[in-house]
């Protein structure tokens, strides 16, 4: 199964709460005959806060936050120990002097709960901020908050003689006071998962770095959790919905444009999985905060000097990239370029010491693969926008003069022709000494490839536009009529058929027993090759022409709605796309970690295969329609403006 | 390709047209051979035609479509043989297990796809109704998986479009994950759910929670499942070990669990099987308890397949049977 993705859960609305049937304290009810309740403010898993009245002040209304904790474990020793821990907590507490830690008054234990008396705030903490707001918090206001939780976070990570570890940092224990100052609320009493039940689900905080679900406690961990505090400001991306440490792969940019990429690298680098790759505690978060922050709007796309030597904090780029120039892009010369008399829509055919290619302007050419020179080109009756193909010492090309001829490929003499009663726009394969294509006239064709003669022909009862694949037993193809057939190779007999909403014109690939293939219906569809029936299908947003191609279980296609897809063979999902500008009716080829392609937009691509990342991109001011071949790290690849291209891959 | 202007050819929502007429004059011609008896007249001398050589040294013409089609499977006598344990343990008071198996093999001149439907859903203890959970997800998503993918298989026809057998094991899971949610909208009720479908020569999987597939062949015992639980997440980064996990007190943690919310994110995944092997699915009562290591050699030992079930159920057993045990053994041979 593949690893856990980062796509968005169910919202807010879909998941519910666990069902809290505990009794609090109720308005008009007395503690320590001092503090009069006077409602509630907050309810968590296992504490509650009050706002309650000093009654020690009687003409005036001095109101009050207290915080009660639940002692739950039924062991007295543990009890004990509980409510040791808790005062010990709330002297220190009450020891802290800072600006945004609320002071505290008082503490006691009635029963089984303990009390911690604290400044009410007036204000709003940031959940229930979040849940107001629209838009996402701008990268400035973001900065000033940022710095004011570190003031207060490191006057804790500074104690002596150890420091006080928060552990609890998360959007609803941050306040937003009525002066518009950061205040930090609820002191680390209620521990990660206190008292969780054997069955309990959906367990995360999201916000608890992965160290501390081990009981691992540093100032880093608050370092953590105030990153993903400050990724879901910004992002509005719930991380308590998501899978948990999954921020890295969640990049802020792409959702929230105001943040530069420096912000987002200090970010990330808090939300690293190893505490030493974090920043150590507070202090030193804000002094890197405090750099940005200083630094002139312009020259903030210039990383900190801090994160010079922390190359890894630098956060993974947006799985969807959208083209944009590439520096490198100038540097890619082509090697040579052929020019013809007309559009080149095909996929030329490369052997060991030529490149053939057919052309609109109805020849075939076969050009020297060395250095682009014309050796000799054989004119058909028509235009040719089907590929030729190469069997041993022969090549094939249909035209739209009806005729499949087979050229020889040193002297580009014509060996024979077969005639059929429509145009050729199929590309032929050969295969066990046979070349197999489609017509216009709705036949498959088998010839024999020394002479020409029919095996066998098939009728597929409309235009045949894609170019067949052929295996050991079988042949696949689609129609223009929408079906994609698979016949049996020895009899030209249907084995299957499948249906597409719209034409077939795409050509079939095969991996793993499935057969890959698009439609003007927009979808890819994955058939099994033993009975057409689709394993999955993957829905693009324009008619997909493109054909697909596949590479360490990665299918690649383009469509015309301008994308390039990368989709996961085994469950037929989206690992990435590339946007371009045109339509992406070329089909892609792969040569190592990379995978080319034209768009309409006139441009070749080179993008990585692992992310989708632009490698480079090379303008040829017409659409480009023809697919590449690549052979020997060299790709070939025709134009629309009459040109072919040998580019270093 | 040859056509470059897709616009006018705009991908609408049309609803699957019956390609009966188009079977059906396919069909025809193919029955009187018109086409391939003239063409077959011109073929190369038998010997020298690689299609020939391949398949059979007589006329293609000959032999009628449907033997060819089926010839592989009929060649195997493709079987998968099922022993399962599902067992409340020693310590529960009920088991909020469930287990569903479903194997059909359609032997002679029309044989079927081979076809096997395998689930476990494990109830979330601590919760009022896993019972009720599980017992509801493993039947929804079988009532699902039957009516779109065993049921049009039995139909045998090549008429009107099926449903991609991803999409339909999904949304057998999302129709489950619905029933319970809806069922029980108060409670906190969940499930864990695994479905392991087999057809033909392919596993497809769809899988929420944390009971697991395995698969043993070719001497690999391998995991196809990942857990959906935090100290697998935490194993992922690197926070874990795995002898730490063993021991880990939140193992019980679930990120992801069926009827929690009215949509659920489920794990989908498809594989081509070995020939031969065994898949062995079970809830955490059993892979909670006993190593994947004992699991395997459980499942290498000379004995019947009955026989491996009980031990694995033993092996859980003697580790103090602290949950509900659930292991579904399936020995193929496809």
């Amino acid at each position: 199964m593949g690893r856990l993705t980062t796509r968005q859960l169910p919202g807010k609305q879909g998941r519910r709460k666990k069902a809290t049937a505990k009794i609090g304290l109720q308005p008009g009810d007395m503690l320590q005959e001092r503090y009069r309740i006077v409602g509630v403010l907050g309810a968590g898993g296992f504490s509650s806060v009050y706002q309650a009245r000093d009654m020690r002040f009687p003409n005036v209304t001095k109101l009050c936050a207290i915080k009660e904790m639940v002692i739950s474990a039924p062991d007295p020793k543990i009890r004990e120990l509980t409510i040791q821990s808790f005062e010990r907590e709330a002297s220190m507490l009450a020891m802290l002097d800072h600006p945004a830690i609320p002071d505290v008054s008082d503490y006691f234990t009635e029963k089984d709960r303990s009390y911690l008396v604290l400044d009410l705030i007036r204000g709003k903490d940031l959940d229930h901020w979040l849940e107001e707001q629209m838009e996402p918090l701008d990268q400035e206001r973001a900065l000033d908050w940022a710095i004011q939780l570190c003031d207060a976070l490191g006057h804790l990570h500074n104690q002596k003689p150890s420091p006080i570890v928060f552990r609890d940092m998360k959007p609803s224990n941050v306040m937003l006071d009525q002066h518009n100052r950061i205040r930090l609320i609820d002191f680390g009493i209620a521990k990660i998962f206190e008292g969780g039940n054997k069955g309990t689900m959906i367990g995360t905080e999201g916000y608890s770095p992965p160290e501390q679900y081990r009981g691992l406690a540093t100032p880093a961990g608050d370092v953590y959790a105030l990153g993903a505090t400050l990724h879901h400001l910004l992002t509005r991306q719930d991380p308590r919905l998501e899978p948990p440490f999954t921020f890295a792969e969640r990049p802020i940019r792409p959702l929230n444009p105001t943040v530069t990429p420096a912000f987002e690298a200090i970010i990330m680098r808090c939300l690293a999985y190893d505490p030493k790759e974090r920043f150590a505690n507070a202090t030193e978060l804000k002094e890197a905060l405090e750099l940005l922050a200083s630094a002139a709007p312009a020259s903030r796309e210039a990383p900190p000097p801090v994160l010079n030597q922390q190359e890894t904090a630098v956060a993974p780029p947006a799985p969807k990239a959208k083209s944009t120039p590439t520096p490198s892009g100038s540097l890619v010369q082509p090697l040579w370029v052929f020019k013809c008399e007309d559009e080149i829509r095909s996929k030329a055919a490369v052997t060991e010491t030529r490149v053939l290619v057919s052309v609109y302007d109805n020849n075939l050419y076969a050009i020297n693969k060395e250095d682009g020179a014309f050796v000799w080109k054989y004119p058909t009756a028509d235009g040719v926008g089907a590929s030729p193909c190469v069997y041993e010492d022969t090549v094939f090309i249909g035209s739209s003069d009806t005729m499949m001829y087979a050229i020889d490929l040193r002297t580009g003499r014509k060996i024979w022709h077969f005639e059929t009663n429509g145009s050729i726009y199929s590309s032929p394969t050969a295969r066990f000494e046979h070349v197999f294509f489609g017509s216009d006239d709705g036949y498959l064709y088998a010839l024999n490839v020394k002479h020409g003669r029919s095996a066998w022909k098939a009728n597929a009862f409309s235009a045949i536009r894609s170019s067949p694949y052929v295996d050991d037993e079988r042949v696949f193809f689609g129609t223009e009529g929408g079906y994609i057939y698979c016949l049996e190779l020895s009899s030209g007999k249907t084995k299957w058929q499948a249906q597409a909403r719209r034409a077939v014109t795409s050509s079939p690939t095969f991996a793993e027993e499935i057969v890959f293939v698009g439609s003007l219906d927009g979808t890819v569809y994955a058939l099994d090759a033993a009975t057409g029936w689709a394993v999955w299908r993957f829905r693009t947003r324009r008619p997909v022409i493109s054909s697909p191609t596949v590479h360490e279980g990665v299918v690649y296609i383009g469509s015309s709605d301008g994308s390039l897809y990368a989709i996961d063979l085994n469950s037929g999902r989206q690992l990435w796309t590339f946007d371009t500008d045109g339509q992406v009716n070329s089909s892609p080829a792969v040569w190592q970690d990379a995978v080319y392609f034209g768009s309409t937009d006139g441009h070749i691509y080179c993008v990585s295969c692992k992310r989708g990342e632009l490698r480079w991109r090379y303008d040829t001011g017409k659409p480009v329609i023809s697919s590449p071949t690549i052979d020997g790290g060299i790709v070939y690849i025709g134009s629309t403006n009459h040109h072919l291209y040998a580019l270093l891959a | 390709m040859t056509l470059d202007d897709p616009e006018e050819e705009r991908a609408d929502e049309t609803p699957d047209i019956s390609p009966d007429e188009k079977v059906n004059s396919a069909a025809a011609s193919a029955q009187n051979g018109e086409d391939d008896e003239t063409i077959i007249q011109e073929t190369t001398p038998l010997g020298k035609n690689p299609f020939v050589d391949v398949n059979h040294n007589e006329p293609a013409k000959t032999r009628p479509i449907i033997s060819k089609i089926t010839e592989p499977l009929l060649a195997e006598e493709p079987h998968m043989r099922v022993a399962k344990r599902c067992h409340v343990g020693a310590r529960r008071e009920r088991n909020e297990d469930s287990s569903l198996t479903l194997v059909s093999e359609v032997g002679g001149h029309f044989a079927v796809l081979p076809f096997g439907l395998y689930i476990v859903a494990d109830g979330m203890g601590g919760h009022t109704d896993g019972h009720v959970a599980s017992r509801i997800a493993s039947r929804t998503a079988a009532m699902h998986i039957v009516n779109n993918i065993y049921l049009p298989l039995l139909e045998d026809s090549d008429k009107g479009f099926k449903a991609p057998i991803q999409e339909v094991l999904e949304q057998a899971v999302q129709k489950a994950n619905k029933a319970v949610f809806e069922n029980d909208p108060e409670m906190d009720s969940g499930t864990t759910l695994t479905v392991a479908l087999v057809l033909g020569r392919r596993l497809h999987v769809a899988h929420v929670g944390d009971s697991r597939l395995y698969l043993l062949a070719n001497g690999k015992f391998e995991p196809i499942t990942n857990d959906h639980s935090l100290v697998q997440r935490l194993q992922d980064v690197g926070q874990l070990t795995p002898e730490e996990a063993t021991f880990y007190r939140y193992g019980h943690i679930l990120l992801r669990a069926v009827g929690q919310a009215d949509e659920v994110e489920v794990d989908t995944y498809m594989r081509l099987l070995p020939k031969s092997g065994k898949l062995l699915m079970c809830s955490d009562g059993l892979s909670g308890f006993v190593s994947e290591a004992e699991m395997r050699d459980i499942l290498e030992r000379d004995i019947t397949l009955e026989e491996m079930a009980d031990a694995l159920f033993r092996a859980a057993m003697d580790m103090g049977g602290f949950d509900n045990i659930t292991a579904v053994l399936v020995d193929f041979e496809l």
